[in-house]
């Protein structure tokens, strides 16, 4: 098979067995690759009502169909399981180095069921499966890990994904480091791994992965190459990363500040992309992109040290810990970002779980006395970093933080229903609902709870020039719809986006490399497909993989218990903007999102008032094992 | 015979690297009275997505937005956060 391996490795931690599956055309003609492969053994494995932190939780590795093949743009993999912070589907992407390298390592995804008896790692080299001892590192973190594992095998080479003590801790939102600087932040899939005993997956190979065409991939790579300066998202990508969008969401009036009760914030030009030029040592990227969007910072004094090799603050970390924590010292959120980064913490998740303690304190519900000492005002530069180390290793107050903020919140009380900010138990990242109204849908609906790559936002389509608008005709939208508008056409565009946005992460596409947001036609994607696998493939063929796997996403959460009154708001969205430039503007109307919802059941094929796949859906998306 | 309006436009971070002739990226310009937003953008070059937002005297505005005399706008690139 042209651009797989045809191969997935199981590993049982609690019997130390693996397993190869070998699988047919067909199967990934069906699931592709990412969450397609996670879903498919998701629904195959896991338990309804399983705890997601029990051996029965099953952990997904799999990079997409395009990764690790000279296909431009396209390096991610996806890691999946049941999340221990939503309960529902856990998902989610990083690019790097890591997806590329497990393929040419002789896999398309590593399975991983079970909990060992004791700390191991997982060590893949060119089709060989070890079982490592980690118990000298399980409390390390990332940075030592790595070098532990270099020395233990005498390999360099090997590319690591793995968690530190915020997933050795079971914090319900640790993510999963790669390469020490790309991430799998969301959903606390790091957590997974530490209650499973699994400290890290370290994998090299030295394979070609095979490709049908290698002349019109080559050429596809050389347009990018030549094209990504010209083209204004990527050109802004590669030049101030996403940090640039801190002075912009500011200036708008949509910079969520104050546990995002303002929306302006005084402080926003300190924290934004121009101050942190001063620290940038390099601009970063992952395999086969050429755009390096990534910041790489460095702070070297006596009283403050900050390593490259952590990576820098993205645009959610710099307004998650910055803004919204009334914080304008860039260099903390420097600092706290490379801690969250050493010990795998989300940082939207810790960012939003300190600020919402911060507005419980502010308003009395929380005194020194529940803090240990910590005085929990917004823009205390004192408690950021005290925090953050309590939350990943689940000490003093940070214990019960480490839990995720709606858990937290039951705790407080009833009081804080007006400024808790999450969905299924994530916390909402940084995108206001209240000025793209398209985000109320994404946040609702996205299977993983609050999620901002659900589906494209809003201000890519409102004009007949706009980016997003005139890259996604092939898909058949045609009209320009205002970001603010929540109708029929804006649920459509929603629905649409939701199956493209599946679909490259099935392939293993980055958002900022594709559009509607950025360089790569759509169609270019389905040459690329034909390319790396000789399949006469098809955007609609593509479309349809999209929309097989949003619809599993639907079913896996459907059978974990959730529920359409499970697909909601955070009360904040409903009411005006405060201050800034939308003061008294913006609130979202609550019969119009809710109707908006369930007609995206409908055009989904999901029943309007449950939200549940009908069976006619499901046989016609090829998934009739999956039926009830 | 037309009035002319006059603007102040700055131009916010990567977009003084598409229209580097504007050195200092805060330039004066006049158009006809009753130009719009978006044929300020269209005469500066920047209607193929370029800008993100544009703030006239501190208000969100959009394309269809009339210049008035002695307006100063801003214009931001676009952004994706992630």
């Amino acid at each position: 098979m042209m651009g797989l391996n045809g191969t997935i490795l199981k590993v049982n931690l609690s019997e130390r067995e693996t397993e190869i599956y070998e699988c047919a055309e067909a199967f990934y003609r069906t699931y592709i690759g990412g969450p397609g492969i996670g879903l498919y053994y998701l629904l195959k494995k896991v338990p309804a009502n399983c705890d997601p932190l029990s051996p029965d939780n099953v952990l997904v590795f799999a990079p997409g169909l395009l990764t690790g093949t000279a296909a431009p743009c396209a390096p991610r993999f996806t890691v999946c399981a049941k999340s221990p912070l939503t309960n529902a589907l856990g998902k989610s992407e990083a690019g790097g180095f890591w997806g590329p390298e497990l393929k040419k390592a002789g896999f398309d995804a590593v399975i991983v069921e079970g909990k060992a008896d004791s700390p191991v790692y997982i060590l893949i080299v060119d089709g060989k499966v070890e079982i490592r001892d980690a118990s000298k590192i399980w409390d390390a973190e990332t940075g030592e890990t790595e070098e532990y594992i270099f020395m233990d095998t005498g390999m360099k080479n090997l590319e690591v994904a793995c968690i530190g003590p915020g997933g050795t801790n079971c914090v319900r939102f640790a993510g999963i480091a790669s390469g020490l600087s790309h991430f799998n932040g969301r959903n606390g899939l790091g957590a997974v791994m530490g209650s499973k005993n699994l400290k890290a997956i370290a994998v090299c190979g030295s394979r070609r992965v095979e490709v049908s065409d290698k002349e019109k991939i080559k050429q596809i790579a050389q347009w990018v190459n030549q094209n990504y300066r010209n083209h204004p998202l990527s050109f802004a990508l590669h030049e101030k990363g996403t940090p640039i969008g801190i002075e912009s969401s500011n200036a708008s009036g949509c910079l969520p500040t104050y546990n995002w009760s303002q929306s302006v914030f005084s402080g926003a030009e300190s924290i934004g992309a121009e101050a942190l030029e001063k620290y940038l040592v390099k601009r970063d990227g992952c395999y086969s992109c050429p755009i390096k969007c990534k910041r790489v910072v460095e702070i070297d004094r006596p009283d403050l040290k900050v390593e490259r090799r952590y990576g820098g603050p993205e645009y959610e970390t710099l307004a998650a810990l910055g803004s919204n924590c009334g914080i304008r010292n860039l260099e903390l959120i420097i600092k706290a970002n490379e801690m969250c980064n050493r010990y795998t913490l989300d940082t939207i998740s810790t960012g939003m779980v300190i600020s919402f303690a911060m507005a419980c304190y502010s308003r009395g519900l929380l005194t020194k006395e529940d803090t240990g000492g910590l005085e929990l005002e917004f823009g205390n530069e004192e408690v950021i970093l005290p925090l953050i180390e309590q939350i990943a290793y689940r000490r003093g107050f940070g214990k019960m933080l480490a839990d995720g903020t709606r858990r937290f919140a039951a705790q407080v009380g009833q009081e804080v229903k007006n400024f808790l900010l999450e969905v299924k138990g994530q916390e909402v990242p940084m995108h206001d609902p209240r000025v793209k109204a398209g985000m109320s849908l994404q946040y609702a609906l996205a299977p993983q709870g609050a999620d901002h790559w659900f589906a494209q936002h809003d201000p890519f389509f409102t004009s007949r020039e706009s980016l997003g608008l005139t890259a996604v005709a092939p898909l058949g939208i045609l009209e320009p719809i205002s970001a603010t508008d929540i109708g029929p056409d804006k649920v459509r565009l929603i629905l649409y986006t939701s199956f493209l946005n599946f679909m490259y992460d099935c392939l293993g596409v980055c958002v900022f490399g594709a559009v509607a947001r950025s360089l790569i036609p759509i169609n270019y994607f389905v040459e690329l497909t034909q390319a790396v696998t000789g399949w006469e493939t098809s955007l609609w063929e593509l479309m349809k993989v999209g929309e097989r796997i949003n619809t599993m996403a639907r079913l896996f959460n459907v059978r974990q218990g959730f529920k359409a009154e499970d697909d909601k708001l955070p009360k904040l969205f409903f009411q005006l903007i405060s201050g800034g430039p939308l003061d008294g503007k913006g609130g979202i109307d609550e019969k119009t999102f809710r109707d908006a919802v369930q007609l995206y059941y409908e055009m989904a094929g999901w029943d309007r008032a449950t939200g549940i796949p009908t069976n006619g859906k499901l046989l016609e998306l090829g998934l009739k094992e999956f039926c009830c | 015979m037309s009035t002319l309006v006059k603007v102040v436009v700055e131009l916010k971070s990567v977009l003084k690297q598409w229209r580097s002739d504007l050195v200092s990226g805060k330039s004066e310009f006049q158009f006809q009275e009753g130009a719009t937003v978006g044929e300020m953008l269209r005469y500066l070059g920047l209607c193929h997505g370029e800008v993100g937002l544009v703030v006239v005297n501190g208000e969100v505005a959009n394309e269809d937005r009339e210049l008035e005399d002695g307006a100063k706008v801003e214009l931001y690139p676009i952004f994706s956060g992630g």
